[in-house]
């Protein structure tokens, strides 16, 4: 398949995997970067702030094998990985049956990870660094894509955070504002749990992992050890490994855009690789000129979060634009009222985050489209 | 020299609407508008208006659409004033509040200032919408 349409397909499991959830586009976004780059994502939030629906909404769009478990103090390494295989061990050889367990996952998702004891730790390291299992005689390549760690918060003890940063990319969730509420209700009482696995989407993320591995970021680099060079100024000091495995996020996002030549647009990973969650604030900040370019087809979300740049915001308004434009809303009296009350919010936010006489590229042809569909499409008196 | 100190930009990180403006001819479509939405969606906005102006106030999915208005953010650093989203003030928010306040000492906050139609209008008189007075208002503008 063509880069271009394996970003298309992993695009679509992004989109089905975020319908219907309010405010977790970006972790869903993350989780399938950090698929494309062979990296790890930690998301850090109170309970019930729907951080394992968002993964499993990404692992169910991309099928293959899923594996999902909460943590304890007291989880035995077999309950991830494995019991250990009887039959096997009456011969004197220590195997594990790793059936249905971590080990044979595409896509994992370890809740509370860092409560897993020393032991789980340990073997889980091994899985997440280099995709090899090892416990007593089994060892085996694991297909793992990405493992995603849950946590409410952050491991105070060193030798957990050095565990933590093993996972490259960090999202802070907070429970959803107040504002948004009836929009959490309404979404929440009518979510489905049925986004169905799309044929070609394992295939199409093995497509992007190679091509991102090909990527040319000779451009962009400068740029990086600026941003770099920014944080370090500033206080926020970021692990050689996190600086070198940052180009894998750069590259990853690349392809995520259908391109192989990474670009200034490609550099907005970089706020999601600072481990703490003021330290991430700052960097939107301190390289708000840095990431001013920043916008992703596939990922706008994210990319508008990491930038709080226009032209990512500009990105996602076109892409919702055209959706919505693209639909007949039908002749049902409701169904209209809806999808003209969404369009008008594209319409009004474009209208208030830029300049009416000097709207982005991306905007300049949609906008009177919008108007011209509205005039179209009036709307209904309401009830009293 | 209002315009030259109050550029507008493209809006940078989270978008707060508070208000929405309509001037001019855009006060009868804006008025049209609004009129179409049920009574509890009115009550749940506040304004003021004019024949030439009107400011409502609410949260940002209830304010209505239509082309030609002008949406308001509160300033973070003086809340008593209001500017449209993308006008980016070149002196700190509450310096330029002082100073409308100086040159308007009869106007109370909080304040909008619309640098394009060089207008500023207080709104410490908004209240809750209401469909009767909404129409008086519609005709007076000549609908």
């Amino acid at each position: 398949m063509s880069l271009e349409g394996s970003a298309s397909t992993l695009r679509t499991v992004i989109a089905d995997a975020c319908a219907g959830l309010v405010q977790r586009d970006v972790a869903v976004q993350l989780v399938a970067l950090a698929a494309v780059a062979r990296e790890h994502v930690l998301l850090v939030g109170p309970p019930g702030t729907a951080k394992s629906e968002a993964v499993r909404r990404v692992a169910r769009g991309l099928g293959g094998n899923y594996f999902e478990y909460l943590l304890g103090r007291f989880t035995e390494p077999s309950e991830i990985f494995g019991p250990v295989d009887l039959e096997k061990l009456r011969q004197g050889v220590v195997e594990t049956r790793t059936s249905d367990m971590l080990p044979e996952a595409d896509v994992a998702f370890l809740d509370e990870v860092f409560l897993g004891s020393t032991a789980i730790l340990n073997t889980l390291l091994g899985v997440l660094n280099e995709r090899t299992f090892r416990r007593g005689h089994t060892a085996m390549r694991c297909p793992l894509r990405v493992c995603v760690g849950a946590s409410n918060q952050l491991p105070d003890d060193p030798a957990l955070a050095a565990f933590a940063d093993r996972f490259l990319l960090h999202l802070f969730l907070e429970p959803i504002p107040d504002p948004e509420l009836e929009t959490l209700l309404e979404a929440g009482w009518s979510l489905s749990d049925t986004n169905a696995a799309h044929p070609e989407a394992l295939a199409s993320l093995d497509d992007l992992i190679d091509a991102a591995r090909g990527v040319d970021l000779q451009g962009v680099r400068p740029h990086l050890a600026e941003g770099i060079r920014i944080l370090r100024g500033a206080g926020i000091r970021l692990s050689d490994r996190r600086v070198v495995k940052l180009q894998r996020l750069v590259a990853a996002a690349t392809v995520l855009d259908g391109r192989t030549k990474a670009a200034t647009d490609d550099l907005w990973p970089i706020v999601f690789a600072i481990p703490r969650p003021g330290d991430q604030d700052r960097a939107r900040d301190l390289l708000r000129d840095t990431l001013q370019a920043s916008r992703n087809v596939s990922l706008g979300a994210a990319a508008e979060n990491a930038s709080l740049g226009p032209r990512a915001r500009a990105e996602r308004l076109r892409i919702a634009a055209e959706e919505l434009l693209a639909l007949d809303p039908g002749d049902d009296a409701t169904a209209r009222s809806r999808w003209r009350l969404k369009l008008e919010g594209v319409i009004r936010e474009i209208d208030a985050a830029f300049p009416l006489d000097s709207p982005p590229a991306e905007l300049k042809d949609i906008r009177p489209r919008i108007v011209q569909r509205l005039a179209e499409v009036p709307l209904e008196h309401a009830a009293c | 020299m209002l315009r030259a100190d109050l550029p507008d930009r493209p809006v940078e990180g989270a978008l707060e609407i508070a208000g929405v403006a309509a001037v001019g001819a855009v006060v009868q479509s804006l008025l049209a508008r609004v009129l179409l939405e049920p009574d509890e969606a009115l009550a749940g906005l506040t304004g003021v208006g004019a024949p030439s102006l009107v400011v409502l106030l609410g949260p940002a999915d209830a304010l209505p659409w239509v082309d030609g208005v002008v949406y308001l953010r509160r300033c973070a650093e003086a809340p008593g004033l209001l500017l449209p989203t993308c006008t980016r003030a070149s002196v700190p928010p509450r310096v330029l509040l002082e100073a409308v306040l100086g040159r308007h000492p009869g106007l109370r906050v909080p304040i909008v200032v619309l640098p394009r139609h060089e207008m500023l209008a207080s709104l410490d008189g908004a209240c809750p919408l209401d469909r009767a007075r909404l129409e008086q208002l519609r005709e007076s503008t000549g609908a």
